[in-house]
């Protein structure tokens, strides 16, 4: 039988679904009668799906200014 | 090659500073994740990601496709930054990756039951979260409090999508520390979500995030 701390170490090959049968069905047993365990993967589950959707993080100015520069060179030495 | 890489480094061999600047803020967080990994000094990092965007620039004319444009860039990153640090900076600190899952020990019992229970955080559909952008912005903050090695593994798998070997390629670790990697940055966030967000967190702030954000 697992125990809570077994689930939580196997959250993320859960989620990957890298799991083999037996140990797949060992972790359903437990589920089955284990609310906080089927509550802590729910959580992990939604914050691993909430990763996908981050905002893009823009640089600071100056370096975004330094790379805008660099690439204006490129562009003028080519056309030049 | 996709048709949206070759879309956009045909437009970047053409001079589009809207499509460059656009490339810039796309990429910015993985990159920096990625030279963090190996500089762990963020001067040097930024001065990592600078240098690679010159190189990027040189370098699209000859981009071919043979992997993603994003896998090109993250890998120009990390050529860079290895070139940059001493070799012992390239091994992944042991803390980073030391036995247990990165969950707090305390909480669970001599039998290995939860000591105190787990609170719902109520319904969480993908729907929900992107649309929710306070609750990613508290995700964008836990990221930072990663230590480097996870935090860069949690970007390229989870947030960029990146395949294992292409991750293992860029980040310099085996399949086996990566997911040490990947399992202990995802539990770390997830405890840092739930002192956030579950109901005995308490503050009328959070709850009225808990309200706003998830129920």
């Amino acid at each position: 039988m697992l125990s809570c701390k077994d689930v939580s170490e196997r959250a993320s090959r859960w989620l990957d679904r890298e799991m083999g049968f037996w140990e797949r069905l060992q972790l359903r047993s437990h589920l089955a009668i284990c609310v906080h365990c089927r509550r802590y993967l729910a959580q992990f589950k939604a914050t691993v799906a909430a990763l996908r959707f981050l905002p893009d993080e823009t640089p600071d100015d100056a370096l975004a200014e330094a790379v805008m520069g660099q690439y204006r060179n490129r562009i003028e030495r080519e056309s030049g | 090659m996709s048709g949206a890489d070759e879309d956009i480094a045909a437009r970047l061999r053409a001079g589009d500073e809207a499509a460059m600047r656009a490339l810039v803020e796309r990429h910015h967080r993985a990159m920096l994740g990625v030279a963090q990994r190996y500089a762990r000094d963020r001067d040097t990092a930024r001065e990592i990601v600078q240098d690679s965007w010159l190189a990027v620039i040189e370098g699209i004319a000859s981009f071919e496709g043979r992997s993603s444009l994003k896998t090109w860039i993250l890998a120009i990153v990390a050529n860079k930054a290895r070139s940059r640090v001493a070799q012992d900076a390239r091994t992944v600190p042991i803390d980073e990756l030391e036995e247990g899952s990165g969950i707090d020990p305390g909480r669970f019992d001599a039998g290995g039951h939860w000591a105190s229970p787990i609170l719902p955080w109520d319904e969480i559909t993908p729907e929900r979260l992107a649309g929710d952008r306070e609750l990613l912005r508290l995700v964008a903050g836990a990221l930072e409090t990663l230590p480097p090695a996870q935090r860069a593994a949690v970007l390229l798998r989870d947030v960029e999508g990146l395949p294992t070997a292409e991750a293992c390629n860029i980040l310099d670790v085996s399949e086996t520390n990566l997911r040490v990697l990947l399992h202990r940055a995802r539990t770390r966030l997830r405890a840092v979500l739930e002192a956030l967000l579950a109901p005995s967190s308490g503050s009328p702030g959070k709850r009225r995030l808990m309200r706003t954000a998830i129920c």
